[in-house]
């Protein structure tokens, strides 16, 4: 009796679609992430700029003894400026709005650190940043 | 007669699955190595990425830091109230005081300013990158 032996070439494919597909997978997961991070300092980048702006005029003022509340504009970003016992609270109205708690000496005009909180949308990623 | 008969068929038939599997083999042995090499590359430390993220967290510093002193190979500046420089040592760019490494294995690396933005270009395997890292009016 013929051995049936119909199987064997089945396996072998199967196998060599299992490590194509597994390959295929890691390698298409691989460059999502790649977009993804690409994309995140994108995004990081755009709101660095708009920090830079609001944070050196935030500065200029300290050092100039002039920092009031009030409504300011510089290079083209437009923000709101709070003083706090402990700094002050910046919210950025555009182009990408976003909360800045600002922590600053403000006898020796000196900022130590600030934090953000950002409202960000995914739907409007892209169109946003570009 | 029969039983040769019988077994030279058998004997065709084996080999037809022989030469189909290494058939096989030939047709999807150069995917699975070219799959194989993309996965390695893929999965190799990326410095494009490393760097970018790097030079996103000293923009932050950066932002934060007074009284940018630029000079061909080094950077000063005045961080929450303390000076720090930015310079290369040994195959690093480090801030300093502290080892504080922001872009490693580089052969070289200047600082310039062109307008209000400052600039840093580095060297790494004979590749010349430049990246705007502060806005210094």
């Amino acid at each position: 009796m013929r051995p049936d032996r119909k199987g064997f070439v089945s396996l072998f494919f199967l196998t060599v679609l299992m490590l194509c597909t597994a390959v295929a997978g890691a390698v298409l997961a691989n460059l999502c992430l790649r977009a993804e991070s690409a994309e995140n300092l994108c995004r990081a980048n755009a709101y660095l700029g708009q920090e830079s702006a609001v944070i050196n005029a935030v500065q200029c003022s300290l050092k100039n003894g002039a920092l009031e509340d009030g409504d300011y504009e510089a290079a083209g970003t437009a923000y709101t400026l709070e003083l706090t016992e402990e700094g002050a609270i910046v919210q950025i109205r555009q182009p990408l709005p976003e909360t800045l708690i600002l922590d600053f000496r403000i006898e020796e005009g000196i900022l130590n650190d600030y934090e953000t909180i950002r409202f960000d949308d995914v739907s409007t990623r892209f169109s946003s940043i570009h | 007669m029969q039983a040769s008969m019988q077994r030279r068929n058998r004997r065709g038939f084996i080999m037809m699955q022989i030469l189909l599997a290494l058939a096989a083999i030939l047709t999807l042995l150069p995917v699975c190595i070219l799959g194989t090499a993309a996965l390695c590359r893929q999965t190799e430390f990326d410095h494009q990425i490393q760097d970018e993220i790097a030079l996103a967290q000293l923009r932050r510093m950066l932002i934060i830091g007074d009284c940018l002193e630029i000079s061909d190979a080094r950077l000063d500046m005045e961080y929450q109230g303390e000076m720090r420089s930015l310079q290369q040592v040994n195959d690093n760019l480090v801030m300093k005081p502290g080892t504080l490494i922001f872009l490693p294995r580089i052969e070289d690396c200047h600082f310039r300013r062109e307008g209000n933005a400052v600039l840093l270009s580095w060297q790494r395997n004979g590749i010349v990158q430049e990246r705007v890292i502060a806005y210094a009016p």
